[in-house]
């Protein structure tokens, strides 16, 4: 789950006038900039979903997340939530660990990560959708893989084991705060338009 | 299941598990929208206990607390575990429940539903719907084999007529598709296959909505002067939805609001014409219980009373109830109960509490009987009203407004007496 907080702020003549309008028009404001920021998050993820998402996978992650995001009123801003798996992850970056919980398919504690090896057909899958995997391991380099039978009968490596995965943080995969600030101040005005336009 | 975080994931599990024989067609064609909506279920799976395990773990996915591909597994297993086997020649397509085409067909689409709904809702706001009056659908997923959203597009503008609509005409196979919310476009079946105003329009569609500004609404001849969309009702506010039977199977259609037991009910409306009824699921009327004491006046049906208890409500007022009339309950009336009986201390009488409230529909179902309130339990309502007296000491006061218009037995008061102070009522 990503939560981003968005505290709409300025200086000068043109703070001034928001902070006014926030005062005037608080709730709706707040709905509005809310909704303006949500739209931005989603049109961005959408954007990395066409260049980053790899034909052949079922699932596109970033169109998913794109489709998680909502907005709803805090006091004096918005709150924009991407309950999304991973992307936090994405977002942040960090060190992944085995949970240490029960395997579906071996009944035992889980110690090691398995990792999708490319092109093999096992990439947005689990160990647990294919029928009799072992474990090919190295005694030199300590190594391992979950392998399987094709139909020929020829072994092919599906999953790397790991104790640990690392993943870099990549503020990327969501928009940078001036275009959020971008964001609010436009519908803002169009807010402000269409409000003094009905007087 | 715990309880769901977010607002897609509360929508998901408010839906009841229904196990089925039927295909897509024959579920399209004789179950009502109002029973389909509040429904989970998938074509042609018999297994309850393997769809309720299914909705419980796609309303984790939607708190951001699962995996797909985890699901995915678990669905499979499951069936294994049941012994589920595809019929010869099917293996792998998607009749095949443990195939990926399904199983990931069924993810997808109970996914993309759930966050549909949280997004509409969020957007359902007057000042929302002043910046963005209008919505445009375009593709945001890319499909090998798209669909023909143009001809779809511009036969349902065509069969609503011009001057009905404000939808552009759309020129290409990319539209434009705009707009205003709440047109009627938006849910007409050429478009819509499910008549949800929120995506998916259809199964495994790429397609989504995006916002349309005001200004730019005016500039496409879609909004005109102030006419702004006004927030629509939410289908989970707590109150009834209910569609037309019309022309479905009878037999099939009370086979399947039998699976919702007393949150729905098949009755005849205007015409003789057959309809259903759905209540919400509990978490509304617990949700107005435990929010009552924030103010508000929010209203939840608890659902439909069962037809022996109608006729004795009837017979308490002097006149016949519909059979479509739902019992619900109020968040002022919750805080008057509270207020007045929360705290008492009179002899032979128990506090009531939330937890009591909430009993209220289990209460009803139970031993007990129901007649005219007295004068007393009527307090200055001057309407029809009639108390439910429990043989294990709670008397329930309601107020009954059964005409054709909106019917409906809200809770007014609520007290418990101890076994020893009862009364021969």
């Amino acid at each position: 789950m990503l939560d981003i907080q968005v505290n709409l702020d300025g200086s000068g003549a043109i703070g001034l006038l928001r902070k006014l309008q926030w005062s005037f028009q608080g709730r709706a404001a707040s709905r509005v900039v809310g909704e303006a920021c949500a739209e931005l998050t989603r049109d961005h993820l959408r954007r990395i979903a066409s260049s980053r998402h790899r034909s052949g996978l079922a699932r596109n992650f970033y169109a998913c997340a794109a489709d998680a995001v909502v907005s709803e009123p805090v006091s004096h801003g918005a709150l924009i939530t991407i309950p999304h798996t991973g992307l936090a992850l994405r977002y942040y970056g960090g060190t992944v660990r085995p949970s240490g919980r029960v395997s579906l398919v071996t009944g035992r504690p889980i110690k090691r990560l398995a990792i999708p090896i490319k092109g093999r057909g096992a990439e947005g899958k689990t160990p647990g959708e294919f029928k009799g995997l072992f474990v090919v391991a190295s005694k030199r380099s300590g190594k391992a893989v979950l392998a399987g039978r094709g139909p020929s009968g020829l072994v092919r490596a599906l999953f790397t084991l790991v104790k640990s995965s690392t993943h870099k943080a990549d503020k990327s995969v969501l928009p940078t705060d001036d275009q959020y600030t971008a964001a609010g101040a436009d519908a803002l005005d169009e807010l402000l338009a269409e409000t003094i336009n009905g007087f | 299941m715990s309880d769901p975080a977010t607002t897609a994931a509360r929508y998901l599990a408010s839906k009841k598990v229904v196990a089925t024989v039927l295909s897509s067609r024959e579920i399209s064609e004789h179950i009502p929208r109002a029973l389909r909506d509040a429904s989970f279920f998938s074509a042609r799976t018999i297994y309850a206990g393997h769809l309720a395990e299914t909705q419980a773990e796609i309303t984790r996915l939607l708190d951001g607390r699962a995996g797909p591909a985890e699901i995915r597994t678990r669905m499979k297993m499951r069936l294994e575990a049941l012994g589920y086997s595809p019929a010869p020649g099917e293996e792998g397509s998607l009749t095949d429940l443990s195939s990926d085409l399904r199983t990931n067909l069924i993810i997808a689409m109970q996914e993309a539903e759930a966050r549909g709904y949280a997004v509409w809702r969020s957007q359902q706001d007057e000042a929302v719907l002043t910046v963005w009056p209008a919505q445009e659908l375009f593709r945001a997923q890319f499909r090998q084999k798209p669909r023909d959203w143009r001809a779809r597009w511009n036969e349902a503008r065509a069969d609503l007529g011009e001057g009905n609509t404000s939808a552009t005409y759309a020129e290409t196979k990319d539209g434009p598709f705009v707009a205003l919310r709440g047109d009627r476009i938006w849910r007409h079946p050429a478009v819509n296959r499910f008549g949800r105003p929120w995506p998916p329009f259809d199964y495994n569609s790429g397609m989504r909505l995006r916002g349309v500004k005001a200004s730019q609404a005016r500039e496409k001849n879609v909004l005109k002067g102030r006419a702004f969309p006004k927030p629509a009702r939410d289908p989970m506010d707590g109150s009834i939805s209910s569609s037309s039977a019309a022309g479905m199977d009878a037999g099939t259609v009370h086979a399947w609001a039998a699976a919702f037991g007393a949150r729905a009910r098949v009755y005849k409306g205007r015409g003789g014409i057959p309809r259903v009824a759905v209540a919400p699921d509990a978490g509304a009327a617990r949700q107005v219980i435990d929010g009552a004491s924030s103010g508000g006046d929010a209203t939840a049906a608890f659902g439909f009373p069962a037809a022996d208890a109608l006729e004795e409500i009837g017979a308490a007022i002097g006149k016949p109830v519909r059979p479509e009339t739902p019992l619900q309950v109020s968040a002022a009336d919750v805080r008057h109960i509270l207020k007045v009986h929360g705290a008492e201390t009179r002899a032979g009488q128990h506090p009531v509490t939330t937890e009591d409230i909430r009993r209220v529909p289990e209460i009803v179902a139970g031993p007990g009987r129901w007649r005219a309130s007295t004068p007393q339990e009527k307090g200055s309502y001057e309407g029809d009203a009639v108390t439910f007296v429990a043989d294990t000491g709670e008397r329930i006061s309601f107020r009954v407004t059964a005409g054709k218009n909106d019917p409906r037995i809200t809770l007014k008061t609520m007290w418990i007496e101890k076994q020893k102070d009862r009364p021969a009522d």
